[in-house]
């Protein structure tokens, strides 16, 4: 009875192809699913006489029909997808808000100077002064605004982070769940399960970037960053911890399988290495920079506010205040040294975070995203304070051996800058001394601009006299004779002078402090002139230079982010067509399979009636 | 290569999903008309614009001190003109009082109208700019810069003397200290004055005094003195006696590098002063030459005191009227750098504004033309789209 048996095997083995057709239909929009397919083989034949005869059909396998480089590819592109898409997407909200009129510095930048310059025009206004004083309020709004908005961000980034490490770690444990039921499945596991487990570790790797190995019994280890994350059935734990420095601050570690590692920089992908890569690499030291400019605005323009003096004939007082920078001590000191950390010069100031480090006596420091020691300079006596990157440190109490701090010269500026004078009559738009020609004086020589050259020297001034003994000749306060040069300043104590014109013998200048209610514009012009003067980077670089070089280095973020993420985004649209081109499902494909299953299957059918009929054929054959 | 139905879709479907994607940011640009929306597109040409913005509107806050500065400029130079007016009408009347025919009372007159000049002039030192600063006071804020006291006017403002930027690195002086102009003009012909001695009883007038020789000049207050009616000798102000000759009535005495002419029969002990011009107020030279005019003339020896004051006058008042005239010349360059430094200003402002609108404006007629191309685009990719997806073998079971 071969055909019935013969019929009967095709029967069960089509109508189990066309269930895998039918579940690969099903499946069509399943995430993560890899086609099926029945492998057919022909039964061995029982020996007659002429030889073998064939006994049927029988499935032979069900083949999952994936293939692993093309995973392995998948996963690879998965994690760096991830991390360009977290590092585009932040580093374009970090542009918008730089370069957006409405949340950037540059409209109340040049209103403030523009400001400055009305109050050149019109010292003596009060509506000019009161505008020059609404404008550095507005100034220094929008910078703590700004500063308030790049903050937030990094707290989003912070949130992102925390629940994209929850993710993580529960998509790391079910991986490792999932492989203790693939290994339990023995040599035939379940396709629907390794569909599930690749699923989970493309997941995975988009999250924290992955590397995957298959072990021998089916289960695969994920390692992420060079360390496991999923070993066999076993599942690390990524953490985020408080920082020793700043316990605000959240640094990534991972309780990997065989233990607590800390993460250096860089070593995650993922959309989570993308957050620390944007709030390390981008966000942090664009808030550090955005503190500096503040720094240095807000320093140089109160030195120049000092150098001069005000409506009310008193030398200027600091018109902005900017926090000082700030130092943290680790967690782990054990001694009670302490830091105090001031501005001592503008031009020498840098952003990034300093390790200082107290052993053997002696200080050290190094840059905390790289390591590279840097030179110090100083003991960190107050006469003597440690000096580093524009900064000067005074060391307090006791610091212990090993002892570490960390210095972050500029992050807190931005947030903290602050218009502290309100009194408009209080800008110090005088020079600070006024000269005065004698009636009598015959020359025609004139003063053309006092200004001081040493502000510690001409704290003592109370005046001067300048007398000519002869067209070339003059004296200062009756002192020895100084010969004149007619185009060279006349220099005191802690001031200078220049005349215009030519002197006579007996001419008489008196210098004297500026009284109250002047409208001399003198200090003012200099102050107007602030946004152009070249006061960072060792006086090479002006301050609307470097607003604009910050605009324009978020920016240049943000384009290689985004170019970044279009060129990986084709490498994985890539990958993905070649994971598509084996494993995703055609329903035209399994349309023809269909057709060619049924077909088969109805033939099959009909081999059972024809056997049938063989049957009937012969039982009737012997009932008659 | 095998295709499958989710890889198909998918790949249609980011292709169209780019395509808009693109579409949506030229319609951005074409809306706001600006291409440089964010610093991504354009990291160094973002970074220009910030600093070309910043420029432009510094250009714009020169406009407003130019304004302000020409303003005040222009009012010193009518203030200038019309100081100059009162100082011409002065002379003409210090002419008129040294007419040997004019009466007392008609000289009372004159000098009457003297002072009334010297008030307006007073009136014309106080003046404000309309923005409730003074003209004349230097730096001074707050005071009236002239007053008068006793005949005496006195300066209460400073010498100082504001510059105004009105362009890129270029300043102009704002409006000269009230001291300058009305407290220190020269007196005499601006290098010399010669004077005489008010207890003179002869009738020596000086017609002129003038420096002939400026090596032999000695820049210092010399005496003239008559030690005969033909006699003279020219002393130091330690009374030395440097030279000495004979003078005849009319006659020119040249000695020291001065040439003085007199007019008229000085007495013996009668004396001359010759110095350096010292400044005076313009106020002070007025008020004595009033002085001068409502003196009584009734004997020879006072007439020649009126001749002598009002020739003085004449000739502090000349050099004055001078001394405002280079006011008025340096006022009116300044004016003219005014001008020039706008036209600057027009031409930088031009300049950077086309720069920025290299950088940043939206070329209509090529964004109207990517525009359709994208249109076009993702209309074809829409109709493949639906197409491909249309034809299903399932459909022919």
């Amino acid at each position: 009875m071969s055909v019935l048996s013969t019929g009967a095997s095709a029967l069960l083995a089509f109508q189990r192809a066309m269930g895998t057709v039918s579940h690969n239909v099903a499946n069509v929009n399943t995430p993560g699913y890899t086609r099926q397919r029945v492998d057919l083989e022909a039964r061995a034949g029982t020996q007659t006489g002429n030889g073998y005869v064939g006994s049927g059909v029988a499935v032979q396998a069900l083949q999952r029909l994936a293939d692993g480089l093309v995973f392995a590819r998948q996963v690879d592109s998965s994690g760096e997808l991830g991390r360009l898409q977290q590092l585009s997407t932040y580093s374009g909200r970090l542009d918008g808000l730089l370069s957006n009129p409405a949340t950037s510095l540059s409209a109340p930048w040049t209103t403030f100077f523009g400001a400055a310059e009305g109050v050149v025009a019109e010292p003596g206004s009060q509506v000019a002064r009161q505008a020059m004083i609404d404008a550095g309020d507005q100034l220094a709004t929008r910078w703590r605004a700004l500063d308030a908005q790049l903050t937030g961000v990094g707290r989003e980034v912070d949130a992102r982070m925390a629940s994209q490490v929850e993710v993580a770690n529960q998509l790391a444990t079910e991986i490792a769940r999932l492989n203790k039921d693939i290994v339990a499945g023995g040599s035939t596991p379940n396709p629907d399960l390794l569909d599930q487990r690749a699923l989970r570790i493309e997941k995975l790797a988009s999250l924290t970037g992955a590397e995957v190995v298959e072990q021998d019994d089916g289960a695969m280890n994920v390692f992420s960053g060079g360390q496991a994350l999923v070993l066999g059935t076993r599942a690390g734990k990524l953490t985020l911890a408080p920082d020793p420095f700043a316990p605000e601050r959240r640094v990534l570690s991972l309780d990997a399988v065989g233990g607590p590692v800390k993460l250096p920089p860089g070593a995650l992908s993922g959309e989570i290495g993308g957050l620390l890569e944007f709030r390390d690499r981008v966000l942090e030291p664009a808030r550090a920079e955005l503190g500096r400019m503040a720094t240095a605005f807000a320093v140089t323009f109160n030195a120049a506010q000092r150098a001069g003096v005000d409506y009310t004939g008193t030398a200027g007082a600091d018109l902005f205040s900017v926090p000082a920078p700030r130092v943290d001590a680790h967690a782990a000191n054990t001694g009670t040294g302490t830091l105090a950390a001031s501005v001592s010069d503008v031009g020498a100031l840098k952003g990034p975070d300093i390790t200082l480090r107290f052993a053997g006596g002696t200080w050290s420091a190094t840059r905390s995203s790289t390591g590279e020691p840097l030179a110090l300079a100083g003991s960190g006596s107050a006469a003597d304070p440690l000096r580093i990157e524009g900064v000067s440190l005074v060391v307090g109490g006791v610091p212990a051996n090993g002892d570490r701090f960390e210095l972050r010269p500029t992050s807190a500026a931005g947030g903290g800058i602050a218009l502290v004078q309100r009194d408009p009559s209080r800008i110090a738009a005088a020079s600070p001394i006024q000269t005065r020609v004698d009636a009598a004086n015959l020359g025609n020589a004139k003063a053309a601009g006092a200004r001081i050259t040493d502000p510690a020297a001409f704290a003592g001034f109370s005046g001067a006299t300048i007398d000519f003994i002869d067209a070339t000749t003059y004296t200062i306060d009756n002192g020895p004779p100084i010969a004149w040069t007619p185009g060279t300043p006349i220099a005191g104590t802690g001031w200078s002078l220049s005349l215009d014109g030519a002197p006579v013998a007996g001419d008489t200048f008196t210098l004297a402090r500026m009284p109250a209610r002047s409208s001399d514009n003198g200090n003012a012009r200099l102050m107007a002139g602030i946004d152009a003067r070249g006061v960072l980077d060792g006086g090479t670089r002006d301050l609307t230079t470097g607003l604009s070089a910050l605009t324009a280095r978020a920016g240049s973020e943000a384009r290689h982010a985004g170019m970044n993420l279009d060129a990986q985004q084709a490498i994985h649209d890539q990958a993905i067509a070649d994971r598509e081109a084996t494993s995703g499902v055609n329903l035209d494909e399994e349309a023809a399979d269909l057709l060619r299953y049924q077909q088969a299957y109805q033939a099959a059918a009909q081999v059972i009636a024809t056997a049938d009929t063989m049957f009937q054929t012969l039982l009737g054959a012997v009932r008659r | 290569m095998r295709i499958s139905t989710s890889g198909l879709y998918q790949q249609t479907l980011s292709a169209l999903l780019a395509k808009q994607k693109e579409l949506a940011k030229t319609q951005q640009e074409l809306a706001t008309g600006n291409k440089l929306t964010r610093a991504a597109e354009d990291p160094t040409g973002a970074a220009q614009a910030q600093r070309l913005d910043h420029a432009i509107a510094s250009l714009e806050h020169f406009d407003r001190g130019s304004n302000l500065l020409s303003n005040r400029l222009r009012l010193q130079e009518a203030a200038m003109a019309d100081a100059g007016d009162y100082l011409a009408r002065a002379r003409e009347l210090a002419i008129q009082g040294n007419t040997a025919t004019i009466s007392a009372e008609d000289r009372k007159l004159l000098a009457i109208e003297v002072r009334h000049i010297r008030s307006e002039l007073l009136a014309i030192a106080n003046r404000d700019d309309g923005n409730g600063r003074r003209l004349f006071a230097g730096q001074r804020d707050g005071v009236v810069p002239f007053t008068e006291s006793a005949g005496v006017v006195s300066y209460a403002g400073d010498d100082g003397r504001n510059l105004v930027d009105i362009a890129p690195d270029l300043a102009l002086a704002d409006t000269e200290p009230g001291s300058e102009i009305f407290m220190r003009p020269r007196t005499g012909d601006g290098e010399i004055r010669a004077s005489a001695a008010s207890a003179n009883t002869g009738t020596g007038v000086l017609q002129s005094a003038r420096v002939a020789d400026r090596s032999a000049w000695p820049a210092e207050p010399l005496r003239l003195a008559f030690t005969s009616p033909t006699t003279w000798e020219m002393r130091d102000g330690g009374g030395a006696v440097l030279s000495s000759g004979t003078y005849a009535p009319g006659g020119t005495i040249s000695t020291q590098g001065v040439q003085v002419q007199l007019s008229g029969a000085p007495a013996t002990g009668d004396a001359f002063d010759v110095a350096p011009a010292p400044r005076q107020d313009v106020f002070a030279t007025l008020r004595a030459l009033a002085d001068a005019l409502e003196a009584p003339a009734d004997t020879p020896a006072a007439r020649a005191r009126l001749g002598n004051a009002v020739a003085s006058g004449l000739s502090d008042i000349a050099t004055a009227q001078e001394h405002f005239l280079g006011v008025r010349a340096s006022t009116g360059a300044r004016l003219n750098s005014l001008d020039a430094a706008s036209d600057r200003r027009a031409g930088e402002d031009i300049s950077l504004r086309a720069s920025l609108s290299d950088l940043r404006d939206v070329d209509y007629a090529e964004a109207t033309t990517r525009l359709n191309l994208q249109l076009a685009a993702i209309e074809a990719a829409q109709r493949t789209m639906l197409r491909v997806q249309s034809s299903s073998l399932f459909d022919k079971l």
